[in-house]
């Protein structure tokens, strides 16, 4: 096992990380920017370390702060969390030069699995279905003759892309120029890869991922799925929930077997997540994440697991302790995110000072969350604030339990997502579970009608 | 015709709705003045969060039946929906008074009916108008109490007071800083005599006041110290070198900017130190 970890994130995600540590009896390093100076995460670590000002570029990206940090701190290995270095291959690979050992899979597996054209090729090779595109395109022309094969409606995506920038939909030809320049430009001016592909648009699909879980040793097992379907507009996810509600026997044990596949035809180790299209019983591999993601703790709550410490764990070469046939759910589990961020402002993120923070409790409630009443939430950042997650022994008593620990919430200082969470919760397409990544978007549309 | 209105909020970024009304109420005439923000505990309950308050003097056009209308939607705009859990409003506006007028129509009574006993109308009120300070002294026991200024408004009476006290003193610099390392700092122009009284015992010239630079680290690293190395109480000349951070095997020079006399050494040779942590002190008087 490690001696001393440095935690190269903030927020709740650095705390999680910490917390896994510390039960494992491994020291921390906390790294911070100089507006986090009194966050919780450099609180709770044994050493912390200001690398940089506010904005990220000059703190949490700044990667020879956080590798001189490390190295004169003597730690031997290097969690990154999710965003800020996650799934930089560049930076796994310095932490590997400078005899750290990144805390995540190989940095080849990342570089293959962070261009999108790339990862669906290998996918695709490795017996994956994935939705029909094309590889890297390198002209309107070529994209065109592409989109008549594939028929519309299609989808352009940039290859570095992320977020939903540098994508458009086209719904016909017509559409098609405007859409190539407009994506490439957005593309080069938020990853400086201007480079497109092309892919089926699937119309109203479920967005469902696998979690998987590998060794160094050639042992890998999936920990069930999740579904991520309550996505805001710009398709970040809101509401998930594991397993994925009405999801046919069929389809489940499509997903499983695929994302174990995937991850063994890569040789994958320590945790990641596939995601996939899901429409009918139609099953398309979209993109795989080679991180743990924020709602990780759904899985954890119904495999009872933890899956930072696995991620600990085996990065320090350790064996899994067990196979699939091993491995049970149970029962059900609800994650809402709570971003200081104003849902009747189109979501944009909410700076300040929270004046009173009161967080919920109570049977099967777990709150992942790094502030507090006092805290500063900085304009740098994202918005995330909390994670709420529930578990019960069904859905219906997830949900029941989710709504009762949403009243108990107090956040006041900035506007949050709390009341949209409630809203969602029991609209009749979340408690039928029968909802599609539309579903979100047509809700906040209909609430705007309400009010003009 | 001038009107006087009330604004509260006690939900979400509570200034920034009162300051979004503001800016909306400008299209309804001429802003004559603005109360500052006023904080206040809600009425017959608890529990709920304290209000922010302010008072705007518009001088407009509209009856007082469409500047009413006019409110409501403003209010609507700034995302007050009817029935809210708990009742917390993200924005509420009222008509306090309207010239000098007396209207008792259904949905619109003007003067507002409770203006009288309500704290939180009255005393920002008081401040655009100052013939209703007399009435805030009749306010009922404990209306006055429970309005305060909100604190960003008592920050600027702080620094105001501060920047006085300062000028009671001899000093050249005066920085405060807080645990985040936020920093006012108050610097004086030129050197004007001190303002105290002579006392018998301060016969002797007093120390020329300092004017402290730090000298901080701008990366990570293991701090080494320049041999020979500069000591405490030394003058240092030009752009010495008084250290260098060495950090994956590159070494950064740390300057000391200029001359001046070192004061403090606030590192030890070998000592690991982070970003912006502050290496020397020098008196650059």
């Amino acid at each position: 096992m490690f001696r001393k970890v440095l935690i190269a994130n903030r927020g709740e995600i650095a705390l999680r990380i910490n917390r896994a540590c510390r039960e494992l009896g491994v020291r921390t390093v906390a790294i911070f920017s100089e507006p986090d100076r009194n966050s919780l995460h450099v609180r709770h670590a044994d050493e912390a370390f200001c690398v940089g000002p506010g904005p990220a570029a000059r703190s949490y990206l700044n990667i020879p702060n956080i590798i001189s940090t490390a190295l004169i701190t003597g730690c031997d290995a290097v969690h990154p969390g999710y965003g800020f270095l996650a799934e930089n291959a560049r930076f796994a690979e310095i932490c590997a030069d400078h005899g750290l050992t990144f805390i995540g899979p190989k940095p080849d597996v990342i570089a293959a699995m962070g261009d999108k054209a790339t990862a669906k090729r290998v996918m695709r090779e490795a017996g994956v279905a994935t939705t029909p595109g094309t590889d890297i395109l390198w002209s309107v022309d070529e994209a065109r003759k592409a989109a008549q094969e594939i028929a519309y409606p299609v989808l352009l995506k940039a290859t570095a892309g992320g977020g939903g920038k540098g994508m458009r939909v086209v719904h016909g030809p017509e559409d098609l120029e405007r859409a190539y320049s407009a994506a490439t430009a957005e593309a080069e001016a938020s990853f400086k890869d201007g480079r497109l592909y092309m892919e089926k648009l699937i119309v109203k699909p479920r967005h469902i991922e696998v979690q998987i879980l590998g060794d160094e040793f050639g042992n890998l097992v999936h920990l069930g799925e999740r579904d991520c379907s309550v996505q805001k507009p710009s398709h970040q996810k809101l509401i998930e929930e594991a397993p994925a509600p009405n999801l046919s026997p069929t389809s489940r044990a499509a997903l499983h077997e695929m994302a174990v596949r995937a991850g063994k035809a890569v040789g994958y180790s320590n945790a990641g997540t596939l995601e996939f299209l899901v429409s009918g019983d139609a099953v398309y591999f979209m993109e795989m994440n080679t991180r743990i993601q924020v709602e990780h703790p759904v899985t954890e709550m119904v495999y009872n697991i933890d899956l930072v410490k696995e991620q600990i764990r085996v990065a320090a070469g350790e064996r899994l302790g067990y196979s699939q046939s091993d491995l049970r759910a149970s029962g059900h589990a609800i994650e809402c995110r709570i971003n200081a961020e104003d849902p009747r402002n189109n979501f944009a993120p909410a700076a300040g000072t929270l004046t009173s923070v009161v967080f919920p409790g109570g049977p099967g409630i777990r709150v992942d969350t790094h502030v507090f009443s006092g805290a500063a939430v900085p304009p740098y950042y994202d918005s995330m604030i909390a994670k709420i997650i529930a578990i019960g022994e069904s859905r219906e008593a997830a949900i029941a339990r989710m709504e009762r620990a949403l009243h108990e919430t107090v956040i006041e200082g900035v506007n949050t997502t709390i009341e949209q969470c409630l809203e969602i919760l029991s609209s009749q397409p979340f408690v039928r579970g029968r909802y599609t990544i539309d579903f979100l978007p047509q809700l906040m549309a209909a609430a705007a009608d309400r009010v003009a | 015709m001038l009107a006087a209105i009330g604004i509260g909020s006690n939900l979400g970024d509570r200034a920034g709705s009162i300051r979004r009304a503001v800016d909306r109420l400008r299209n309804l005439g001429h802003i004559i003045a603005r109360s500052r923000l006023y904080r206040s505990t809600p009425w017959g309950r608890t529990g709920q969060p304290d209000f922010c308050n302010a008072v705007v003097l518009l001088e407009t056009q509209l009856s007082a039946r469409d500047l009413l209308a006019a409110l409501q939607q403003i209010e609507h705009a700034l995302g007050r929906t009817p029935g809210e859990r708990w009742g917390p409003r993200v924005i509420d506006l009222d008509i306090l008074l309207y010239g000098d007028r007396n209207i008792e129509e259904p949905g619109l009574q003007v003067p507002h009916p409770r203006l009288w006993e309500r704290g939180f109308a009255l005393i920002p009120l008081a401040e655009v108008d100052p013939r209703y300070a007399a009435a805030v002294a009749g306010l009922p026991p404990g209306e006055r109490e429970s309005v305060a200024l909100m604190s960003e408004e008592l920050l600027v009476e702080r620094v105001r007071a501060l920047a006085e006290a300062f000028l009671q003193t001899d000093l050249m610099r005066l920085r405060i800083t807080d645990r985040n390392d936020d920093a006012v700092e108050l610097r004086r122009k030129h050197v004007a005599p001190p303002r105290r009284e002579p006392v018998a015992e301060q016969s002797q010239t007093p120390a020329p006041p300092l004017q402290l630079d730090r000298i901080k680290a701008d990366l990570v690293g293991i701090v080494r110290l320049s041999r020979p190395g500069a000591r405490e109480g030394e003058n240092v000349e030009g752009d010495r070198e008084l250290a260098y951070v060495e950090a994956l095997g590159i070494r950064t020079p740390v300057r000391s900017l200029g001359g001046g006399r070192l004061v403090n050494v606030l590192c030890t040779d070998g000592q690991p130190v982070e970003y912006g942590q502050v290496l020397f002190e020098i008196d650059r008087g």
